[in-house]
């Protein structure tokens, strides 16, 4: 009786259908991925049970943070920069190229007009993230009302590249005082905007994920 | 791990030199290491982001020269004041200050986001019934979608209904109101106004609530 003799080299395993499936998924998940940008802003949005996805172009966004700062957002760089240079020109003043790059990247913008040019005198993200969470955000107040400023630069930017108007949304905190978002809410009604019809932008319920 | 054996070529020493037959093995550990090393991080890291949102509708605000639009029919609304620590005051009907010929003043009752959708419900239970009939009528494949749409919108949309009127003190927050808007979808409100500014008689009503508290 000879013993079973167990063979001296490791199996010889075809790991080709494998690697194939890993760079598969690896590939996949590299082209799908889309990087969150850092928030400039942290908002909580509420959650509701409306599943109604929001788009990813063509939208400009008013950000209401939890203590009641406003913000303006807005997808497309191309209308970023026109809207920077043309609000620019109301202050006297004219960004370089680098600022209209910062400016691109920068999500949401929070500081009056007149602050624009020191927001983006500062070199990093988190410096200007700082900078705005000094300030007081876009003032709505109805003496100096500068985000109706926005929204109709905005809106005229857009409407001569695209010939309509584009998408609006509201992104509240959900612990701001609805008093603050319902005047938000009436920048939007006033005369010469008439905003009527947007999206409030909220998370899905836990329960319908 | 995955040994991939080396020059399995010619053995034998003798006889003319053959060209080696191509073998083309690769060590092919360090390129998976690395795929799956990539694979974990990006699986990893992915969160599902998933924004949603929600259609509102304003109403436009009206032009000072137009004539007042007709009032609104209010018997059968229910009018929902928002608070601050997540509280609902409610009261049913018309608002009256004082007693009329159609009933007694107006007291507010008190309820909170856990018990509002039963109040709700056992108030809009025909318009509810009306929706599930449809909705089985739908799944059952009697009506087509467009049909279930039409039908679905004139039910919601019938004056007799229920009809609510969300209002919000200073000290309500914006989440009480979503979560409101969100409960008329449930309760199959179709007709509902959102306003942030209370009548003087209300609010010294709301305050009196408070105070109690």
């Amino acid at each position: 009786m000879s013993k079973i003799k167990m063979p001296k080299s490791s199996p010889n395993l075809d790991m080709t259908p494998m690697v194939d499936l890993a760079f598969l998924l690896v590939t996949f998940f590299m082209l799908t991925a889309q990087f969150r940008p850092e928030e400039a802003v942290a908002v909580d949005t509420p959650s509701s049970m409306s599943q109604s996805p929001i788009p990813m172009t063509n939208m400009m966004t008013i950000v209401v943070d939890t203590t009641g700062k406003v913000f303006w957002d807005f997808t497309d760089k191309g209308v970023r920069i026109a809207v920077l240079e043309e609000l620019g020109k109301r202050v006297n003043y004219t960004p370089t190229q680098e600022e209209k790059i910062k400016f691109v990247n920068a999500g949401p913008i929070g500081v009056p007009i007149q602050d624009l040019k020191a927001l983006l005198a500062l070199e990093t993200g988190s410096e200007r993230k700082e900078f705005m969470a000094r300030h007081e955000g876009i003032p709505v107040d109805s003496t100096d009302n500068q985000l109706r400023d926005w929204i109709m630069t905005t809106r005229n930017i857009f409407w001569q590249d695209a010939g309509q108007n584009p998408i609006v949304a509201l992104k509240a905190d959900g612990n701001t005082n609805y008093s603050r978002v319902a005047e938000v809410i009436r920048t939007f009604q006033s005369p010469g905007i008439m905003i009527s019809k947007f999206k409030m932008i909220t998370d899905l319920e836990a329960s319908r994920m | 791990m995955a040994q991939v054996p080396e020059g399995g070529g010619d053995g034998g020493g003798k006889g003319k030199k053959r060209a080696k037959k191509g073998n083309t093995h690769i060590d092919m550990t360090p390129m998976v290491d690395l795929a799956f090393l990539l694979l974990t991080f990006f699986i990893l890291t992915t969160t599902m982001y998933k924004p949603s949102s929600l259609q509102m509708t304003y109403p436009v605000p009206p032009d000072p020269n137009d004539p007042a639009p007709p009032p609104t029919q209010l018997s059968n609304a229910i009018t929902l004041l928002l608070t601050k620590n997540d509280q609902i005051f409610y009261y049913m009907g018309e608002f009256r200050a004082e007693a009329t010929e159609k009933g007694p003043p107006t007291t507010l009752e008190r309820t909170d986001f856990s018990k509002v959708q039963k109040l709700l419900v056992e108030n809009n239970k025909q318009t509810i019934a009306q929706l599930n009939d449809l909705a089985r009528q739908y799944n059952e494949k009697k009506i087509d979608e467009d049909q279930y749409n039409e039908k679905r919108k004139a039910i919601k949309g019938d004056k007799n209904n229920l009809k609510a009127i969300i209002k919000t003190d200073e000290e309500a927050k914006y989440r009480n109101m979503i979560d409101m808007v969100d409960e008329m979808d449930i309760s199959g409100i179709g007709s509902y106004g959102v306003l942030d500014k209370l009548k003087p008689e209300e609010q010294a009503l709301l305050d009196a609530e408070k105070a109690k508290l």
